[in-house]
C-alpha cells in the first residue's frame, strides 16, 4: 500500500532543477551566445555599424526587418536542431550511464518527476534566453527608431515553436537510446526518416517502373520531414513597392508559418507526452543497450535492414550496372538489383543485431531474421518487377482528369498546361503508347537524337500522378505513321499545345506588347547586324500572326526533325516587349519584361507580317545557314587558309600585302555533343573578332 | 520492517532473482551473503526503486518501494559504485541531497566533518576510491536514513576509517533504530555487526536466521578416536572431515549436545566443540547447495 500522499508528491524537484541548471551552465550559455550573436548584436551592427553612415534609413529598416525574419525561419531551425538534441542528450544522458540511473532512480522522486523536473529544466533555459534575447533586440530597435516590434513576437515564437519541436523530438528519441551516442543518431535519422523513405522508395520505382517519375514529394511526406518544411517558412513575407523599398507586409505567409510553426510545437508536445509515457516502460537495466525499449529492438533491426537494402542495395547496384554497361547503363535487372538489395539489406540486418547484442557472434541466434528480411525482399522485388500493382501500365482515363501540365523535350523544349478534354485525349493516346512501346535510350548510337516528355495530370479527384519518359530515336522514325514519335511530333505543332506553351511562357503574364525587335545579318559570317525595331501596335500586329501560325500548325512543326528544324528555323530570333500584368500583392520594381521567339519558314503568317512590317524576309538566317557559317568556324577556317597560304592574316580591306606577321589562334568548332574541329592559326581570336 | 516475498527479476532471459524470501526486523542490521551472481546487488537495487521485479512484493513497513517517494525519502543506499555529478564536489551533493531529503541534517553534515578528512570543496573525482567512499557516507549519514541499504560499504576504506564507518552505523541503528541490510563478501566483518544473517544463491534465499541460530545449527567438532579407528564412521553425516594427526576435524549440522551424543557410542578420547565463523557457514552451508571449494589440480 502506497501513502496517501506519496501520488501526488515527487512529480517536479526544485533541488534537481536547480542541479540541472547549475550543471550544464556552459551547453545554456553557449545556447545564449548564440541568439544573442545571431539577434541584438547582428542588429546592433547592422543599426549602427558601418551600413548606418552609407544606407538609405529605409533600406536600413528594410535590413533589420529581413535580419529578424531570417532568424525566425533558418536561423530559429538551424538553433533549434542544433541545441534540441544537445539540450535532451544533456539533461537524459544519466539513461546511458548505468551509475547515474541506479543513483537517479533511487532518488525519492517519480519517475514521472525526474522526466518532467529534466524536461522543465531545458525548457525554462529556452524559454529564458528567447525571452531576455527578445528584450535585448527591442532594446536595439527602440535605439534605432525601429518599431515593429511585433516581429520580433514572432520570432520568439518561431524560436520557441521549433525548439518544442526538436527538443521534444530529441527528448523522445533519447528515451530509445541506451548509449549516449545513439541519441544523436536516432535523432538525426529520425528527423529525415520518412522524407529519406519516400525518397529511396521512389528511386527504386524508377529503376523497376518505365516512366516513373519521382519529383513528386506527397505534402504529408513535407509535413513529416519539419526540417524541411520549416525551412520553407517565413519566405517572402514584405511586400516592396516599385522602388524597393518595404511598403507592408505580406500576412497571410506570416499567418500561415506562424501556423506551421504551432502545429510543429504541439507535435513537440505530443512527443514529449509520449516520451513521458515510454520513459515509464523504460527498463533502468536496459542502460548500455543500444536501443532500450523491447519493442523497438525488431523495429530497430529490421528498419536498418530495409533502408540499408533501399540505400546501399540501390547504391551498389547502379555502381556495377554503370560500370558494366556504361553510364545510364540501361533498363534495370531485377535479379541484379534484388541480389544487391539482398546483399546490403542483410549487411544491415547483421549490423544492427551486432549492435543490439554488443557482439559479433549474431549469425547462429538470428540467421532466420535475415532469411524472412531476404524473403521478403525477394517478394517486393519481384511484385515490382511484374508490376503486381500495375503502376507501370497505368493511364488514367480523360474523364478523370482536371488538368495537364506537360513537358516535352525535342530539338527545343515546350511545356504548359492544358484542360481541354480532346487534346488530353492525344496526351493519354501518347501515353498508352509509350507504355505499350517502351521505347529505350540508346547512348551508344552516336546518331540518336533524345527526346523526353514528362505528364503531371490533376485528376479530379485531387491526386496527382506524374510520369516520365525519355528515349532516343532517329530521324526518320517520326515519320513513321503511328509511332511514338509521330504522335509527338503532331502534339508538338498542335495549336492547344503550342498555345499552352506560348501562354506558359510569356502570353499569361503580358499586360500589354510595348514594342519588337529583330536582327537582321547584313553579312556572313561576320554577321554585323541591323535590328529593326516595331511599335507596340506593329508588335500586336507580329503577335496576332503567330497565333495564326499556330491554329494553322505552322509553329513547331520540325521540332523531332533535327535536320528539317535547323534547315528551317532561324537564328534571327523576333523579340516581343511587354508589361508584366501588375499583382497588387507583389509590386514589382521592374515591370518590364521580353519573350524571344524562334520561328521557322513554316510560319507563313508571321513571316507574311514581317514583310509587311518592312523586313526583307529573304535575308533571315536559318540556324542551318548560321551553322556552315558560324562565326568562329569561318574565322578560325579563313584564318587558317590565310596562314596556310601567306603567313600574315588579311587587313580590313581583304589585303594581305602590308598585314603584319600573324599570332596564334585556336578556333574551335562544335560542342561537347557533336563532332569536334579544332584549327590553328597564327592571329589572336581577339583580333580577328574585332576585325 | 523490509519484506520481501518471491521476488523474481529476470534480464533478457536471465533470472537474477528467483523467488527471493526474506525479512528483515526493524533496527535490525541484516547481512546479506552470497557467492558473486547470486542477486545480492540486484535484490538492493529493486528494494530500491531502480529496478521493477516481474512478480512477488518488496516492501517497507508495509508499503510497496516502486514509485514511492514517500516511502524512498526515508531509505537511503550507497551502493558498491557509488554515483556523483563528475564535476561535483562533496559539498555540490551535499546541496542536492539536502534538496532531495526532507531529513537532511545539516547538523550532523557538519558534524561528520570532523569525521572525514575531505576537501567539500574538491572535486569528487580527485579524491582517491577510499575518499568517494568516505564522502557517500558522510552524505548518506546526514540523511538520517530509516532504511540503510550498503552494498559492499566498507571496501575500499583502511582498517581505521572501517571502524569509523561502522561505529556510525551502528550508533545510529542503537540510537534511531535505523534498520540496515548490508550486502558484503568481508564475512569476518558482517559477523561482528550484522545481527541476522540470508545466504543468497542463484537468485534464492538458501536460509535466513539470526547469527546466534546459525552457529547453533552447525557446530565444528575436533574428535579423537579410540586407537584402531583411524576414519570417521560412515554413520556420521558430516559436512566435511579432515585429519591431522590423530585429531580428526568434523563439521555436522546439528547443535553441540547432539553432536558430541552422537559421538559418545565411539567411546572418542576426546570431543571439543569449537563455534564455527560466518565464513565457514558460508561455505559449508553453500557446499550443500553445489557451490564448494574444488580441488583442482593444475
Amino acid at each position: 500500500m502506497q501513502s496517501k500522499t506519496s501520488s501526488f508528491k515527487g512529480l517536479f524537484s526544485p533541488a534537481l532543477f536547480r542541479n540541472d541548471l547549475s550543471r550544464f551552465w556552459p551547453l545554456w550559455a553557449l545556447y545564449f551566445a548564440a541568439w544573442l550573436l545571431a539577434m541584438p548584436a547582428v542588429q546592433l551592427f547592422e543599426l549602427f555599424g558601418r551600413n548606418h553612415q552609407w544606407m538609405d534609413p529605409s533600406d536600413l529598416h528594410s535590413n533589420a526587418l529581413c535580419g529578424v525574419t531570417e532568424m525566425a525561419s533558418s536561423g530559429a531551425l538551424i538553433v533549434s536542431v542544433a541545441f534540441g538534441c544537445l539540450f535532451a542528450m544533456a539533461l537524459f544522458s544519466y539513461l546511458t550511464n548505468a551509475r547515474a540511473v541506479g543513483f537517479t532512480h533511487a532518488l525519492p522522486v517519480r519517475r514521472e518527476g525526474l522526466f518532467l523536473t529534466h524536461y522543465i529544466s531545458g525548457a525554462a533555459v529556452f524559454l529564458t534566453v528567447h525571452a531576455v534575447t527578445a528584450l535585448l533586440t527591442m532594446a536595439v530597435w527602440a535605439t534605432a527608431g525601429v518599431r515593429e516590434f511585433w516581429l520580433i513576437g514572432i520570432w520568439f515564437l518561431s524560436a520557441t515553436g521549433q525548439m518544442l519541436l526538436f527538443y521534444g523530438f530529441a527528448v523522445f528519441c533519447a528515451m530509445f537510446a541506451g548509449q549516449l551516442l545513439a541519441i544523436p543518431v536516432f535523432y538525426g535519422v529520425l528527423n529525415v526518416l520518412v522524407y529519406g523513405l519516400t525518397y529511396l522508395f521512389q528511386s527504386l520505382c524508377q529503376l523497376l517502373f518505365y516512366g516513373w517519375s519521382n519529383s513528386d514529394i506527397p505534402m504529408l511526406v513535407v509535413w513529416l520531414t519539419p526540417a524541411y518544411k520549416l525551412s520553407k517558412i517565413f519566405q517572402n513575407p514584405w511586400i516592396y513597392d516599385k522602388l524597393g523599398n518595404w511598403s507592408g507586409t505580406d500576412w497571410g505567409e506570416l499567418y500561415s508559418s506562424l501556423g506551421a510553426v504551432g502545429v510543429y510545437a504541439l507535435a513537440g508536445v505530443a512527443l514529449t507526452a509520449a516520451a513521458l509515457l515510454v520513459y515509464n516502460r523504460r527498463r533502468s537495466e536496459a542502460t548500455g543497450d543500444t536501443v532500450a525499449i523491447g519493442w523497438a529492438r525488431p523495429v530497430f533491426r529490421y528498419g536498418v535492414g530495409v533502408c540499408a537494402a533501399l540505400s546501399f542495395g540501390q547504391l551498389l547496384f547502379t555502381i556495377l550496372r554503370d560500370a558494366v554497361g556504361g553510364y545510364g547503363g540501361g533498363a534495370a535487372s531485377v535479379p541484379g538489383l534484388a541480389a544487391c538489395m539482398i546483399a546490403l539489406g542483410l549487411v544491415g540486418y547483421f549490423a544492427a543485431e551486432m549492435l543490439l547484442q554488443k557482439s559479433f557472434r549474431v549469425l547462429k541466434q538470428s540467421w532466420k531474421g535475415g532469411a524472412a528480411l531476404a524473403a521478403v525482399l525477394v517478394l517486393v522485388c519481384a511484385g515490382f518487377s511484374v508490376d503486381l500493382l500495375g503502376i507501370e501500365k497505368y493511364v488514367p482515363k480523360a474523364d478523370d482528369i482536371q488538368s495537364l501540365d506537360f513537358d516535352i523535350y525535342g530539338v527545343n523544349y515546350i511545356n504548359g498546361n492544358i484542360t481541354d478534354p480532346e487534346t488530353i485525349g492525344r496526351f493519354i493516346s501518347l501515353h498508352q503508347a509509350l507504355v505499350e512501346e517502351k521505347p529505350e535510350n540508346d547512348w551508344n548510337s552516336d546518331s540518336s537524337d533524345y527526346t523526353g516528355l514528362r505528364l503531371d495530370y490533376t485528376l479530379k479527384n485531387g491526386k496527382k500522378l506524374s510520369r516520365d519518359y525519355g528515349f532516343t530515336y532517329e530521324s526518320g522514325e517520326v515519320r513513321e505513321d503511328g509511332s511514338v514519335l509521330s504522335q509527338m511530333a503532331v502534339l508538338m505543332s498542335d495549336p492547344v499545345v503550342r498555345r499552352a506553351d506560348l501562354s506558359a511562357q510569356f502570353l499569361n503574364d503580358v499586360d500589354r506588347l510595348t514594342a519588337a525587335e529583330i536582327t537582321l545579318y547584313q553579312s556572313l559570317p561576320y554577321g554585323k547586324g541591323e535590328t529593326l525595331n516595331f511599335d507596340a501596335d506593329t508588335a500586336q500586329t507580329l503577335l496576332d500572326a503567330l497565333e495564326k501560325d499556330i491554329d494553322a500548325g505552322h509553329l513547331g512543326a520540325d521540332a523531332l526533325d533535327q535536320d528539317a528544324w535547323y534547315a528551317n528555323t532561324f537564328d534571327n530570333s523576333l523579340t516581343f516587349y511587354y508589361r508584366v500584368k501588375p499583382d497588387p500583392a507583389r509590386p514589382r520594381r521592374d515591370d518590364s519584361a521580353s519573350f524571344d521567339l524562334q520561328f521557322s519558314k513554316h510560319d507563313t503568317f508571321l513571316l507574311a507580317a514581317l514583310e509587311h512590317a518592312g523586313v526583307d524576309t529573304g535575308s533571315l538566317t536559318t540556324n542551318q545557314q548560321m551553322n556552315d557559317s558560324d562565326g568562329s568556324t569561318v574565322m578560325a577556317k579563313e584564318a587558317y587558309a590565310y596562314t596556310q597560304q601567306e603567313g600574315r592574316i588579311p587587313d580590313e580591306d581583304g589585303s594581305v600585302e602590308n598585314a603584319a606577321p600573324a599570332d596564334a589562334s585556336v578556333g574551335i568548332i562544335g560542342g561537347a555533343d557533336g563532332p569536334t574541329e579544332i584549327l590553328v592559326a597564327s592571329q589572336s581570336a581577339t583580333d580577328m573578332q574585332e576585325s | 520492517m523490509i519484506e520481501v516475498r518471491d521476488a523474481v527479476k529476470r534480464f533478457d532471459g536471465f533470472t537474477a532473482l528467483n523467488g527471493v524470501t526474506l525479512t528483515v526486523p526493524r533496527g535490525a542490521v541484516y547481512g546479506l551473503v552470497g557467492p558473486n551472481g547470486a542477486g545480492k546487488s540486484t535484490l538492493l537495487r529493486c528494494l530500491n526503486g531502480v529496478y521493477k521485479t516481474e512478480s512477488g512484493t518488496m516492501t517497507i513497513e508495509g508499503e510497496s518501494v516502486w514509485e514511492n517517494p514517500a516511502l524512498k525519502a526515508r531509505v537511503n543506499s550507497i551502493p558498491d559504485d557509488w554515483y556523483y555529478f563528475l564535476q561535483s564536489s562533496t559539498q555540490d551533493m551535499m546541496r542536492l541531497y539536502r534538496g532531495i531529503y526532507p531529513s537532511f541534517s545539516m547538523e550532523r553534515y557538519k558534524k561528520l566533518e570532523a569525521a572525514f578528512p575531505i576537501d567539500p570543496k574538491k572535486p569528487i573525482r580527485h579524491l582517491s576510491k577510499g575518499m568517494q567512499k568516505q564522502a557517500a557516507f558522510w552524505l548518506t549519514m546526514s540523511c538520517m536514513p530509516e532504511y540503510l541499504m550498503l552494498d559492499e560499504p566498507v571496501d575500499g576504506l583502511d582498517p581505521v576509517m572501517r571502524r569509523q564507518v561502522w561505529s556510525l552505523v551502528l550508533d545510529d541503528v542503537a540510537e534511531r533504530g535505523t534498520t540496515v541490510l548490508v550486502s558484503s563478501h568481508n564475512l569476518r566483518e558482517l559477523e561482528d555487526v550484522c545481527d541476522q544473517v540470508g545466504i543468497l544463491d542463484h537468485g534464492k534465499v538458501l536460509l535466513e536466521r539470526s547469527l546466534a541460530q546459525l552457529q547453533d545449527n552447525m557446530v565444528k567438532l575436533q574428535v579423537v578416536f579410540p586407537d584402531g579407528m583411524t576414519e570417521v564412521p560412515p554413520e556420521i553425516p558430516a559436512l566435511h572431515a579432515s585429519k591431522l594427526g590423530r585429531i580428526h576435524t568434523l563439521i555436522l549440522r546439528m547443535n553441540a549436545q547432539r553432536a558430541t551424543e552422537l559421538l559418545a557410542q565411539y567411546s572418542p578420547l576426546l570431543v571439543d566443540a569449537v563455534p564455527l565463523t560466518l565464513e565457514e557457514i558460508f561455505i559449508y552451508e553453500l557446499g550443500g547447495a553445489d557451490y564448494a571449494v574444488k580441488d583442482i589440480v593444475l
